[in-house]
Parts: structure tokens; sequence; C-alpha cells
């Protein structure tokens, strides 16, 4: 550990390690200072300073994110000078800024807008932009921009490239004419975007949004012909609670439940229960692909194997490394399967035509809005899941309807395909779709559960960047024999930047694993650009620690065990991997390289 | 105009972060184009130079001799900084809008020629200043416009 330093903050003592910020002094002594380009999860860039703050001994004043302690300080962070240099600042922000509250979805919960209000802007002292000088880019079905409301702070540009490893924004033109663009101006659909929302999730203010398809959800629930089903996803139910006052980590799933139902919904599924048909489906893939490979030799089929649940990811890889496809898993993500399911079988029980029925996904994702609009996903010969609806947007939903969760009685699932596992619960979180296909191919493969204390395999769980475990198959079943004394290595990625890393070395040839998880989002779903605003490394812990609660308390952890799966297979899918399975459940993937998307 | 993928492979055959020679080789890469950078081009210079588009974008943007529209076969650029807008380079930037009957920043109908401002050409001594393609005119007189542009037409 490096050494310590004290710093004094308006006469709060302090000590910060040496290289730390002004910034983090202040926090750490409970000092509040305004900031708008700084954000926890994003590197300096100190263009906004609006963070402005007094050194003693320093001629001009400082901005506390930018500027390291590496000896004792003394700092004033309310002087009438610092008060005035922070007016102005925040004055030169809201020139560039065009844009009316009200019809603004970020009204509520607006950085620029809290910071004006708390920092007292009274009058503007500079000229202000009156007119809107740009469109809204509404091409994509999952980002939308309104350049309009750009404040330069570029920190979509930070989340973006460094963050995520994707090139979207940059930097253009110079002097008065800077802005934040896409390269040749062209619309966010048609550059490498992966929709992962990232950026959104850390815009302070409404230049950066998801599409939003709420108006058409109304539409349907409303239309007597039409039968809206619901389907929510593990992490939207960890997180929605925050939309409505609630503490990070709020587990609200029952009461989202009932209020569904009260906004129209005729059906309330739990996606989990798709999660665990992907466990089924992706586990028999992991090993047919396991036996090619080990006992047929067979060169053509790829090992590592990763997983194909985060449509982020997807996109990014078909981007990025288009010659790498096939190691990817066919499987569609849980969203997907449960669309195809939901529009044959389902409607087969419950006795309704499936052109009457409309499937609407509560996701935590905005590349969800994107996957469910892909051409080829309509294997049920209809579109198999509508709509995407982000955490956010059911948020705003329930509330125009009056629905607040604390008023809400607790309801559960609706029955048939109702419930998922635990296993299908901790989707949500980084490591979780690996911990549950493990936790049914170890089984699946020796007899035995996993050999780790109540089925948590905790080498795989947690915020760091890449973790990694083997586990050795011994004493095994009679029919996987050519796996006896085999090692299992896997590794979990989240954030598409530690995901490149392993890319890298596959392109090397230097990546030696059977299996792993990649999510696109930092922290898994938990961390998903449809979840609230804002996100900070804390509030992911929080979310995730909701999810892991929720599969212990359930009673069936593992995806193989769920009976209504079993019911599933017995009356209709076959077995897991059967030709109906691929027809329904599995996917392919386009190669799209760096440039253009053609229309 | 369809753009020569191959010349610009040839042009940046020579490219090398270490050497710095970006801006020079945009530049021929421009002329090749018949003075902008089309699409096609900057996506090729793109991958030639393993720069991601949005970087390459960002560069381009930056600099205003390099164009993503189409331009004129000869460029006219009026300086607006400080010493030649003193000196007059606004009303000279009046009489060549109303003399090629274009706005600032567009090209004749005839594709003739495209109006620009730079900044500062570092000829302020001599103010007002423009430049014409490569070539720079220093202390330009009203009058003497027409003649200039005569050895352009
Ligand atoms: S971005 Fe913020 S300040 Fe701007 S219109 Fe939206 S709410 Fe208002
Ligand atoms: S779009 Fe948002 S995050 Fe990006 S620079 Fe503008 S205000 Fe900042
Ligand atoms: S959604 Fe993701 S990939 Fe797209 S611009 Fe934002 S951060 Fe980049
Ligand atoms: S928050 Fe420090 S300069 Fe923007
Ligand atoms: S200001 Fe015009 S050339 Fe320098």
């Amino acid at each position: 550990m490096s050494e310590m330093i004290k710093v004094n903050i308006d006469g709060i003592e302090v000590e910060v390690e040496s290289g730390a910020t002004v910034l983090s002094a202040c926090e750490k002594a409970g000092v509040k200072v305004p900031v708008l380009c700084h954000h926890p999860d994003l590197n300096v860039a100190g263009v906004c300073r609006v963070c402005m703050v007094e050194i003693e001994g320093m001629g001009n004043l400082q901005a506390s994110c930018a500027y390291p302690v590496t000896q004792p300080l003394t700092v004033k962070t309310k002087t009438n000078r610092v008060r005035k240099a922070r007016r102005m600042n925040l004055d030169l922000v809201l020139a560039e800024h065009y844009g009316d509250c009200y019809t603004c979805p970020r009204n509520g919960n607006c950085e620029l807008r809290t910071l004006a209000d708390e920092y007292g802007v009274d009058k503007f002292k500079f000229p202000h932009v009156d007119k809107p000088r740009y469109a809204k880019d509404t091409k994509s079905f999952s980002i939308i921009r309104d350049q309009d409301k750009c404040i330069h702070c570029k920190r979509c540009i930070r989340t973006c490239i460094d963050m995520q490893k994707v090139n979207v924004y940059e930097t253009a033109n110079k002097g008065h004419d800077v802005e934040i663009q896409v390269a040749l101006n062209k619309s966010i659909a048609d550059v490498v975007c992966i929709n992962c929302g990232q950026c959104v999730n850390r815009c302070p203010t409404g230049a950066l949004w998801t599409q939003d398809v709420s108006d058409q959800v109304w539409e349907d629930i409303e239309n007597p012909d039409l039968f809206v089903i619901m389907q929510t996803a593990p992490s939207p139910r960890a997180a929605i609670g925050e939309e409505f006052g609630y503490p990070p980590g709020t587990r609200v799933t029952k009461k989202l439940n009932a209020a569904m139902r009260r906004a129209g919904f005729d059906k309330v599924l739990d996606t989990n229960f798709a999660a665990d048909l992907t466990i089924m489906e992706e586990g028999t893939e992991l090993l047919e692909r396991l036996h090619k490979v080990i006992v047929k030799k067979d060169k053509s089929v790829k090992i590592p194997m990763f997983t194909s649940c985060s449509p982020g990811w997807v996109k990014f890889i078909e981007h990025y490394y288009p010659d790498h496809l096939d190691h990817l898993s066919t499987c569609k993500s849980p969203q997907q399967m449960y669309g195809a399911v939901i529009k044959t079988y389902y409607a087969e029980k419950i006795g309704i035509d499936p052109s009457k029925i409309r499937t609407v996904a509560l996701m935590p994702c905005s590349a969800k809005k994107y996957e469910c609009n892909r051409p080829e996903m309509n294997a049920s010969g209809y579109r198999d899941v509508d709509y995407g609806l982000t955490t956010r947007e059911m948020a705003m939903m329930l509330k125009e309807a009056g629905l607040h969760l604390a008023d809400m009685p607790t309801e559960e699932f609706d029955p048939v395909l109702g419930e998922g596992s635990g296993a299908g619960m901790i989707f949500g979180a980084t490591g979780g779709v690996m911990e549950a296909a493990i936790r049914t191919v170890y089984e699946l493969v020796t007899g035995r559960p996993v050999p780790f204390e109540r089925l948590n395999i905790t080498p795989v769980r947690g915020m760091e960047a890449i973790k990694e475990a083997s586990l050795k198959l011994e004493k095994v079943k009679k029919e996987y024999k050519w796996l006896e004394g085999v090692e299992l290595k896997i590794a979990v990625a989240h954030g598409t930047a530690n995901a490149k890393i392993l890319m890298d070395k596959l392109v090397d040839g230097t990546l030696d694993y059977h299996f792993i998880e990649v999510m696109a989002c930092p922290g898994g779903c938990l961390g998903g650009g449809g979840q609230p605003i804002p996100t900070t490394p804390e509030i992911r812990k929080a979310r995730a620690n909701a999810i892991y609660q929720e599969d212990e308390e359930i009673e069936i952890r593992k995806s193989h065990e769920n009976p209504l799966i079993q019911k599933l297979y017995k009356e209709f899918l076959g077995k897991p991997g059967s030709h109906k399975s691929h027809e329904l459940l599995h996917t392919h993937y386009t190669k799209r390289g760096q440039y253009f998307v053609k229309d | 105009m369809s753009v020569n993928l191959e010349r610009i492979r040839e042009i940046f055959s020579d490219y090398s972060p270490e050497k710095g020679n970006f801006m020079v080789l945009l530049h021929d890469v421009q002329k090749a184009c018949g003075n902008w950078l089309p699409e096609e081009a900057l996506m090729e210079v793109s991958k030639l130079a393993k720069m991601p588009l949005n970087k390459v974008y960002g560069f381009v943007s930056f600099y205003t001799m390099f164009s993503t529209q189409p331009r004129g076969k000869h460029i006219i650029r009026v300086c607006k900084d400080g010493p030649c807008a003193v000196k007059g380079s606004l009303m000279l930037a009046d009489l060549l809008m109303k003399e090629l009957d274009v706005d600032m920043g567009e090209t004749t109908d005839d594709n003739h020629f495209t109006l620009e401002e730079t900044a500062c050409i570092g000829t302020c001594t001599a103010s007002p200043a423009m430049m014409i393609d490569d070539e720079v005119y220093g202390n330009v007189a009203p009058e003497s416009l027409n003649s200039i542009l005569k050895k352009y037409r």
C-alpha cells in the first residue's frame, strides 16, 4: 500500500493514499463537491471545471477530480471565490445546452439540472443557444441521441472507447464548433455500436437515451383483441426499486408482479424459466462440442465455446471478430427462447391464437431491443418477442399508471411456464450463467452435485475483471467415460473491454479454456444499459447481493431439476439439442465487420 | 465520382505511425479523390492505418483543410482571424460570395470553386490574406479579386 497523506478539507482532517484525487479526499471527508464530467467508473477527463476548489498555496483554483494528492494539503470548497467560479463554469456549460426539461426523459434525474438548481444558477451570464441545432437520431432500435442536450463532458467517449473498447464516438471539429460525434455524422444505427447502453447510463443529461416503446405497449394492452404476456428478467427485479426510492439491492419481484398485472398485462412470466432452458440447451451443446473435439478430433468444431445470452456481446464479436463467430454458442438468449416457446407451446396450453399474442420482455438491457428486432428472430412464425422494455421504461409506465411498488401486495408468477430455478435467477450477475451451467453440466456428467458448499460456485462470483476456475471431472457416469480425468477450464468476463482481452488471446492461439461466459455490461446484466441511473460499483454490488440472496431462497437451484423444464421437454421439445429445439431455440450470427452497416 | 482504392493503397504504402506522416498522406488522398474525402476513402484509410473510423473522422474534422463534403476543383480559403478581419477579410468574403453566387462553405454550380474560411495562415503581415489551392495571396485588394480568379477559371 502506498503512503498515506493528510488532507484538510474545510477543517475536516482525512488521510488518503498518495496519488488519490482531491475529490476522493472530499468524499472521504463527507464534503460534497459538484461534478459533471467525473464518473466513478471512468478515467479522469477534467473538462467541465465545476469541481473547482481552493488549495492553499496555489494561485489558481484547481479541478478537484483531476488534482492528485502528493503532499499534505489544505483545501477549501465553499469560499466565495469557489462558489463564483463554480457558478460561472456551470453557466458556461449551460450555454451550450438546448433543451426543455418538461419533455426530457431525464427530467427529475438530470445531473445538469440538479447542479443548476443546487448551485444557485440564477441568471445566465453568457449568450445561450436558444434554438435546436441538430436533428434527433432515432434510427437505432436501442439508442437515441439528442445532441442539443450534449454538454461535451465526454463521459460517453470514455465509456464507449475505454470501458467497452468500442469505437463509436469521437470529439469532432474544434474551438467553438466542437461536438461529440459519430464517425461522419452517421446515425448510431449505422456504425459499430453494440447497443450496450453503457454510455446512456453515464450521460449526465438527456443527450443519450434508450428507445421508448411504452406507448405501443399501452396500445396493445388496451386492444381487446390482443393478449399481452410479460416476461421479467432477474436484473430489473433487483433494481427497479431504485426508481421508486428504495435503496439499491432491494428485492421487489413479487410486488412488481402485482403492479404489472394491475397495469394490464394478461400474464406475468419469469424469464428465469427460459434461463433454465438456456442452460439445458447450452450445457448440451458444450458436451456435444467437447465430444466432437476430444473423441472425434473434429477440427471444424470450435472450443472454447462462448455464451451467447448477451446481445451486446454478440454484436461486439460480429463487428470486431467476425472470423470467430463459430466459437459462440448457437443458443438464443433466454428472452428470445421464451418468446419462441410462448408463441408455440404456451399458446396452445392456454388456448390462444399466437397471432393474437404480444410478448413483452422486461429487461435490464438496451441491446435486447435490437435483438428482438433481428430479422431471424421469428422462429415461432411470428415476431418471437414483440417489445423489449427497459427497467427505466417499466418504472415510467407504472408511475404513469399511478402504481407505486410500495402500495402493492405480493403476487406470484403465472403458472404453466411460470417459474425458474435459482440457477436461472443468477443469470443477472456476472458469472451467473457459468455457475448455473456448471451446476447442471457437472451433475449430468458425474451424477453428483458440484463440490461447492451450498452449490455456490464462489470462484466465478464477484466483480473481478476476468475470473477463472477449473473443475476436475472424476468418477464420471458411464456414458461420459471420455471425460474421465478432464480438467474443465472455464473463464468469465464482464464488460467488452475484458472480453476483448480474451478474444485477442484467442486470435493469438493462446486461449486455453473450454467454456467462457461473457456479458457486455459491467457486473453483468444487473449493470445493463436499461437499468436505473446512476450506476456505480457500489450500486452494482448491492444488486448482485440481491440476486444471490434470491437464488438461495428458491427451493430448486439447478436448471435441470426445474419440473416445468422437464415437462416442456417431455411434452414438446423432446430432448435438449433436438431438432425442434434447434428450430426454436438456436440461431446463427452475421459477420458485420467494423464499417458501416448497409441499410 | 468513384474512389480509386488502388491509388489510396499506394499512397498509404508508406504510412507508419512512427513517421507521423498521417496528415501529409491524408492530404494526398484528398487530392486523389478530387479535393474531398468521401466515405469509402476514409474507410480505406481507417483499414490501412489501423485506426478506427471514429478516430479518423475526429482527426479529419479537426482541420478545416479536409472536407468530407464534395468540393470544387479549386478551393478558395479566406482568412477570418483577427488581423485579417481588421484589414477587411470579411468584406473580401462578401465580395467572393456575391461574385461566385455561393454561401460560405458552398461549391459553385459548375463545381469549379468552393469558398471556405480558414484560421490564420501565417501571412498576417500581408493581411487580408487568402489562399487558392496551395497558393497564398496577401494584401488582397477588392479590385484585384477578379484578376486573381481569372487565373483559375
Ligand atoms: S438534459 Fe437536463 S437540463 Fe437538459 S432538458 Fe433534460 S432535464 Fe433539462
Ligand atoms: S452525450 Fe452525454 S455523456 Fe456524451 S458528451 Fe454529451 S452530455 Fe456528455
Ligand atoms: S451503446 Fe455501447 S457501444 Fe453503443 S455507443 Fe453507447 S457505449 Fe458505445
Ligand atoms: S468534474 Fe472535475 S473537471 Fe469535470
Ligand atoms: S490572421 Fe490572417 S493570415 Fe494570420
